[in-house]
């Protein structure tokens, strides 16, 4: 029972407007239901916020300003959190996540590779210093 | 049981400490070369990190240091001479070790490619300068009194132990044998004796972390509680009132009138209206009422009562947790001037790498800074050393055609100014020459050779990122980015940077830092109804903004400064009307400028938590804090705002000419052509008004001025016609063209427009660069 579980590959399902994307569940720190989101100015569009979580200021990502999605309602989000790195971020989710798995042959698509997320999405330094 | 990695971090720290003593003794050893207390001093660090290398099995550390030991030792007893080679060989030694310690920190294993070469070279030039030394009268078993450590920064737990030992020597230590390599020397046993505890700086931190958030809810108590005293205040105010109305009732009903008492009691009836009073149930309730009303003014005058003892204690444990947080600070506070002292032996090698002479000259190295500023300090003061050599400081012969000596001199100094540590580094070189500056500002393109700058004006233009003077931008002093690099280093401890200089004469870097970062005093204000935070360190006054200013500069101080709304920086809407907002003076290292903010809340304690991550790019910011109710407020960075603003004021005005944000209103009853008109108009950096209908339109007119009116034709409430007709009957508002924007597209609708005043008529649908070609024709902007 047990060695099946682990082989299998665990996935965190959550929903921005029509589309559905997957994290792996081991990245998933925790669930959040949003209370308050304070707004993060000068920060990109997809940076729909910050929530702070334990003392750490956790920004909240709204992939519909990323991927090409309908506007999105957050009025019931969730939000995601995950561990990058010793970093958080969260993915805002318009329904609450639901948990997959499936067997380590499956080729799974759509699944967030959260690294390279990071690293892309991460704010950049705007200045250059040759300017 | 103590792990390794745990005795290791011990190990670490207390060999930095070793380490700077054994650097700057060196140093110090080749120019008073026969002082013994400082050949004492050197020889109990070496002793020390020997011993405690071996502890912690680091057997390459522990031998070089041993090595080191002896040879101090040697000339301790006077058995060789402190030469210039001995100083080189202690100083290439200590080299080694500060490489492998270095690898430790790093969680490296301990390994030194020159080892051998060093232990060689020891060994060799030990023995060789002990045969050349005359060996007179070396006892083979003297006893040595180490004197109490009067050196100014080794005041460490280690010398107040040391105060009274005795070391007894045995034998000549070159030929020591192996087990007493390791410390087995009297005093290992004897060392660690004191009042004091070594308390890793992290579990400070952690605590200084902890006083932060009380002082945070602490905080937020006292506000709350200001609530309640008002809510509380409220509330006896409104039961007073009910008190006079029901005494006022009761006055009238206490006593039933004869013609109202409705019901005669059988009992009473013998009884004449005078001789009994009766009371009927309006009576009886009115008593009640004014029972109960003076019950409630008595628990309310309690509960004042409660309040004002309430916040009182609060007061005196707000002084408790300020003299804990001054405490604790305290213990974390470290003496500059062991920072000062790593500098010495960089300064003699760029020295010698530019061919010059320098000596570095230390004042004021008791002041104490907290340990984080301290660490985070010396990058920036390295910079400003190897600049100091290598652009300030001339050659010898130069120096001396100027009739200077051949030796230049760097001086570090600190002195606490207040809250704050005012660290100045100085040289007596060629100084900045401003002529150059301008040269180089001109061929950059930032002023015209006709410009007349003031020297003033010209110093911050150093601060320019890119912004380089020296011919040649080499490694160590690379000057590509270098002093905006500095500045943007300080300004991450909150501090800034100031220059002085004199052409010939040499320059001074002024920076001043706060003496702890561990809370922070902030200015608290709204933009757009947000919370933000500025550290207190950048602010130099808080002005309410009474006259209408220009757009870009304000007079402060008889000088023009410049000044910019906080919410365009951020994007985020201003309040429209200046009147009643805020400036923030800061002082951005060589400037003050002006930000404008909507409204300032007052100042608070706070900790600051420096951005990380996924946000750590948004340089706007230099961290956040979390406010008692939990909100996020961040904390802006001046510098980093201001960074693009440094140029010279003469040519300001142009610029902001240029510049300037058009304003346009745009009248229209469509939602989507609105947003579609002002998205590309603000994406070309124009100011968006937007209305839906004439009615909106003319109270936005009459509120805000705007460069061009953009509107609809067929609109609810008032047509685009009328809306027109009163714009051009309108003295103030008549001047102001109007573009007609509608999907009329017959002859008849455009000459109406035409004859009404319109300048300009565009057919919907319409694409951005025909509404473009036209903005050119009225703003003579050239834009893409």
């Amino acid at each position: 029972m047990l060695k099946e579980n682990v082989k299998e590959a665990s996935y965190c399902v959550f929903r921005v407007g029509e589309n559905e994307f997957l994290l792996p569940t081991k990245a998933v720190r925790e669930v959040m239901d949003i209370i308050k989101i304070f707004p993060v100015p000068g920060a990109p569009e997809y940076v729909y916020g910050a929530i702070p979580v334990r003392g750490k200021i956790v920004p909240a990502i709204d992939l519909s300003k990323i991927y090409p999605i309908e506007k999105p309602s957050y009025n019931d989000a969730k939000l995601i959190i995950i561990d990058v790195e010793n970093e958080n971020i969260g993915f805002l989710s318009e329904t609450p996540p639901f948990f997959v798995s499936f067997d380590p042959d499956i080729v799974v698509e759509d699944v967030i590779d959260i690294k390279t997320f990071f690293e892309t999405y991460r704010i950049k330094q705007i200045r250059t210093d040759n300017d | 049981m103590i792990d390794k990695s745990e005795l290791l971090e011990y190990f670490l720290s207390e060999a930095v400490d070793h380490v700077n003593i054994l650097e700057n003794g060196i140093a110090e050893l080749e120019s008073s070369p026969n002082k013994a207390y400082l050949i004492e001093d050197l020889f109990r660090a070496a002793h020390t990190l020997k011993g405690s290398a071996a502890l912690v099995k680091l057997t390459i550390t522990s031998e070089i240091a041993h090595r080191m030991e002896d040879i101090l030792e040697g000339l301790m007893n006077k058995k060789i001479e402190p030469n210039s080679r001995i100083v080189e060989l202690l100083s290439y030694m200590l080299d080694g070790i500060k490489t492998l310690i270095y690898r430790i920190a790093k969680g490296a294993d301990e390994y030194l490619e020159t080892e051998q070469l060093i232990l060689q070279k020891a060994d060799e030039i030990f023995t060789d300068e002990q045969r050349n030394f005359v060996v007179s009268d070396a006892p083979a078993h003297d006893i040595i009194k180490i004197q109490p450590y009067s050196s100014k920064s080794q005041e460490t737990v280690d010398s107040q132990a040391s105060k009274t030992l005795n070391i007894q020597k045995a034998g000549d230590s070159a030929i020591q044998d192996k087990n007493e390599r390791f410390g087995r020397r009297k005093e290992d046993v004897e060392f660690f004796i004191g009042n004091f505890v070594k308390v890793d700086s992290q579990k400070i931190e952690d605590m200084l972390n902890l006083i932060g958030e009380v002082t945070i809810k602490k905080n937020y108590l006292l506000q709350k509680t200001k609530n309640i005293t008002d809510i509380s205040d409220e509330i006896f105010f409104t039961g007073r009132r009910l008190l006079m109305e029901v005494n006022d009732f009761a006055d009238r009903y206490a006593y039933a009138l004869p013609e109202n008492v409705k019901y005669v009691d059988p009992l009473l009836s013998e009884f004449g209206e005078l001789e009994f009073d009766r009371y009927d149930e309006l009576n009886i309730f009115s008593r009640k009422l004014q029972e109960i009303t003076n019950d409630i003014t008595e628990s309310l005058k309690e509960l004042s009562n409660f309040f004002e003892f309430f916040g009182e204690d609060l007061k005196s444990m707000d002084g408790m947790i300020k003299l804990l947080k001054a405490n604790l600070t305290e213990s974390r506070m470290v003496d500059i001037g062991i920072l000062f002292q790593r500098f010495a032996k960089p300064v003699k090698d760029i020295a010698k790498k530019n061919n010059k002479k320098t000596e570095l000259l230390i004042s004021g190295g008791l002041t104490k800074i907290d340990r984080v500023v301290f660490e985070r300090l010396f990058n920036p003061l390295m910079h400003l050393i190897m600049n100091a050599i290598s652009h300030g400081i001339e050659s010898p012969d130069e120096r001396l055609q100027k009739n200077k000596k051949p030796i230049g001199t760097i001086i570090l100094s600190a002195k606490k100014e207040g809250g704050t540590a005012v660290i100045e580094v100085t040289d007596d070189g060629m100084g900045i020459d401003t002529e150059n500056i301008f040269k180089e500002a001109v061929k950059q393109g930032l002023l015209k050779v006709d410009d007349k700058p003031s020297k003033e004006e010209l110093l911050p233009l150093i601060f320019i990122p890119g912004f380089s003077t020296a011919e040649t931008a080499d490694m160590a002093a690379g000057r590509g980015m270098g002093m905006s690099a500095v500045r943007r280093m300080i300004a991450g401890i909150n501090g800034i940077l100031e220059i002085t200089t004199e052409a010939g004469h040499g320059t001074t870097f002024r920076i001043k830092v706060p003496l702890s970062l561990a809370i922070s005093n902030v200015l608290l204000f709204l933009c757009s109804s947000l919370e933000f935070v500025i550290p207190s360190s950048f602010v130099e006054e808080v002005m309410q903004l009474s006259d209408p200013i220009d757009n870009r500069t304000m007079e402060y101080r008889g000088k023009k400064i410049i000044v910019t709304e906080l919410a365009d920086i951020l994007g985020i809407p201003a309040k429209s009307d200046r009147y009643g907002k805020y400036v923030i003076i800061c002082n951005v290292s060589d400037k003050k400028v002006g930000l404008i903010v909507d409204d300032v809340i007052g100042q608070e304690e706070t900790i600051i938590k420096t951005m990380h991550g996924f946000l750590e790019g948004l340089q706007i910011y230099s961290g956040t804090t979390i406010s008692g109710d939990g909100s996020i407020r961040f904390v802006l960075n001046p510098i980093n705002i201001f960074e693009e603003e440094f140029q010279p004021l003469s040519t300001i005005q142009t610029y902001a000419k240029e510049y300037a944000s058009k304003s346009i209103l745009v009248v229209d009853d469509s939602l989507s052509v609105r947003k579609y008109a002002s998205s590309f108009l603000e994406a070309k950096n124009f100011n968006v008004y937007t209305a839906s209908n004439g009615v909106e339109a003319l109270n936005i007119l009459y509120e805000t001025p705007v460069d061009m009116i953009i509107t609809d034709l067929e609109m609810p409430v008032m047509h685009g016609y009328e809306f027109i007709s009163r714009v051009k009957a309108s003295d103030e508002l008549k001047e102001i063209p109007i573009v007609v924007l509608t999907s009329r597209s017959g002859e008849k609708h455009k000459e109406k427009a035409a004859t009404m005043g319109a300048e300009d008529y565009l057919i919907k649908p319409f694409d951005e660069e025909s509404l473009f070609s036209i903005l050119r024709k009225h703003f003579m902007l050239s834009f893409a």
